[in-house]
């Protein structure tokens, strides 16, 4: 099943009925996170056969390629503008060698200081 | 690795609330303070299943894990999947007063398995996989280490998380949200937690070349000090093995035991391919423990060692064996059975009841101290081809110093306490040694066939 990388909310008030997650997660069974312990935004993996419903979900900001070693300069100018203005909200300065997986790690790191990407992935 | 809490939910006579029943190990069950209690122990099913209705509840085992890494598994019994009306879950690092756990839970209105984390009851989803349950069993299991929480299910890895935001090793245990009674929907089985590396188990996995413990590990439950693969292993110090320990296990072409280990139950010292196996000094043996089981190659032992009960010092493939000081066997224990090709003992060994030094396809034997043998021992039998005892064997009653097959049968020093009698192939034999020159075997089988041998020579018929 085709694998995506979203920078994506956090949902719910932390209660059993309602706990906290990345919004992704109430499309699609199959995800990984990595939430802030109290921040507002957090990245998932997903695997599914159909990624239409998160795509159109305006709260949620796809990768725009799932293929992580395209440089982000690479992406077409608009995409590559808005990852470049979202992450500058973090204090994340994307520079012209970064890849995708340059700055998904930078701000997964924000997110969890233990992040590694190697042990982050999806069962399809 | 170690299991320290292990409960098949069975033995009940009627269904019992958790918190009264008690699992196989470290399963004594506690309410968690957050919660109350909710779950039964079916008597018919020997599950585990909801016995109340929308209510959130969780239980702690008393199993202590040796540190924060560790397994916790289940088997999830879906048995009707239109039922189900739980989602029963396993957790792990559990802290035993804050509402604080990793958890893997199956929940039936989403149909996925699910990764949580709770901190002070505040519920973070870290992962999921999407998973529609059929009438059958799966088996869950939650991995926590350090680096990592993993949820494998049937054996396969589907969730993973980096999260360590809870450090501390606490407790496994069952934590469950009910949104109605239902023993016919989903049931959980055989709750096992067990160790993971690190502390009591698994001091060096495979495939190591070469191990050395200079001090004394511990080793307590279900334990590994060296699994597979490993061409030397030494311990230098004192190990306390004390329940279902292996020292060392398959492909071991050295072992070395320094200081004794003391052994306990269900023990093996070096089992499997191992082509050397030495204790330096004494080993303390205690209940079905095997030194040296299957194709060792050699095996000495240096010190004493007091076996008790039900013990087998080396079995089958053993080509050689040693031992230098005095070996104390008890009931129903056995050197050296099947396939050993030399046995030396040089001190005296100390065979009480229905003991049998060697037997099956034995080529040579030497006891060069006397062997006290009680009740209905055997020095060697089987196959033997020689057989010596080069000072005098104690042989009281229904001892049998060689039988079956023996070439050749040595006493060079008086056997005191003759008559001795055995049974050699179905027959009742009486040996008798005369001050160490002459010896007669007589075998009864109502033929009463008797044997004169020649001095330090003698040929049972």
């Amino acid at each position: 099943m085709p694998t995506h990388y979203y920078l994506c909310p956090v949902v719910g008030d932390g209660s059993e009925d309602n706990p906290r997650r990345l919004k992704v997660a109430d499309y699609y069974g199959n995800h990984s996170a990595v939430l802030p312990d109290d921040g507002t935004w957090g990245i998932a993996v997903v695997a599914d056969a159909d990624h239409t419903a998160s795509i159109s979900d305006p709260d949620i900001h796809p990768f725009p390629s799932s293929d992580l070693s395209v440089r982000v300069v690479d992406l077409d100018p608009s995409i590559s503008t808005q990852i470049t203005d979202f992450l500058s909200l973090y204090g994340i300065t994307v520079s012209e060698a970064d890849t995708l997986r340059d700055v998904l790690v930078r701000f997964s790191t924000l997110a969890d200081s233990n992040f590694d990407f190697d042990r982050f992935g999806v069962s399809d | 690795m170690a299991i320290f809490v292990s409960d098949t939910f069975s033995g009940e006579v009627a269904n019992a609330p958790l918190e009264d029943h008690v699992g196989e190990v470290g399963a004594t069950w506690t309410v968690h303070p957050s919660y109350t209690s909710a779950l039964l122990v079916s008597s018919s099913t020997e599950t585990l299943f909801a016995s109340n209705s929308t209510i959130g509840t969780g239980y702690y085992a008393s199993g202590i894990p040796a540190g924060p890494e560790y397994n916790v598994s289940a088997d999830y019994q879906a048995v009707s999947v239109s039922a189900m009306a739980a989602n029963p879950g396993i957790v792990g690092r559990m802290s035993t007063s804050g509402n604080t756990f990793y958890m893997l839970r199956y929940s039936a209105p989403n149909s996925r398995w699910e990764l949580f984390k709770a901190v002070s009851g505040t519920f973070t989803l870290l992962g999921s996989y999407s998973q529609t349950l059929t009438t059958t069993t799966y088996n869950a299991r939650l991995e926590i280490t350090d680096a990592t929480k993993k949820a494998y299910i049937d054996g396969v890895e589907r969730i993973s998380s980096i999260n360590n935001e809870i450090t501390e090793a606490g407790r496994a245990g069952t934590r469950w949200f009910i949104s109605a009674i239902s023993q016919t929907g989903i049931r959980i089985d055989n709750f096992v937690a067990e160790d993971i590396g690190g502390g009591t188990p698994s001091i060096t996995p495979d495939p190591s070349t070469q191990s050395q413990t200079l001090s004394s590990p511990t080793l307590t439950q279900h334990g590994a000090l060296q699994p597979d693969g490993i061409v030397q292993a030494q311990l230098t110090s004192a190990a306390a093995m004390l329940q279902h320990w292996v020292l060392a296990v398959d492909a071991l072409t050295q072992s070395q035991s320094i200081t004794q280990p003391g052994l306990t139950q269900a023990h093996h010292l070096p089992p499997d391919r191992s082509v050397q196996s030495q204790l330096l000094s004494p080993g303390s043996l205690g209940l079905a423990a095997l030194i040296a089981p299957d194709i060792s190659q050699q095996i000495q032992l240096t010190g004493p060692v007091t076996l008790t009960q039900a013990h087998v010092l080396a079995v089958n493939g053993l080509t050689q064996a040693q031992i230098t000081s005095a070996v104390g066997l008890a009931v129903q224990g056995t050197i050296a059975p099947a396939g050993i090709t030399q046995q030396q003992i040089t001190n005296a060994p100390l065979l009480q009841a229905r003991y049998q030094l060697l037997v099956d396809s034995l080529l040579q034997a030497q006891s060069l101290a006397p062997a006290t043998l009680s009740v209905a021992t055997a020095l060697a039998v089987d196959g033997v081809t020689q057989s010596q005892s080069l000072s005098a064997p104690l042989l009281s009653q229904h001892g049998v110093l060689a039988v079956d097959s023996l070439t050749q049968t040595q006493l060079l020093q008086m056997a005191a306490g003759a008559p001795v009698i055995g049974w050699l192939d179905g027959r009742l034999v009486i040996v008798a040694a005369l001050d160490g020159r002459a010896a007669t075997a007589m075998a009864m089988d109502g033929r009463s066939t008797t044997t004169t041998a020649a001095v330090g020579s003698i040929t049972l018929h």
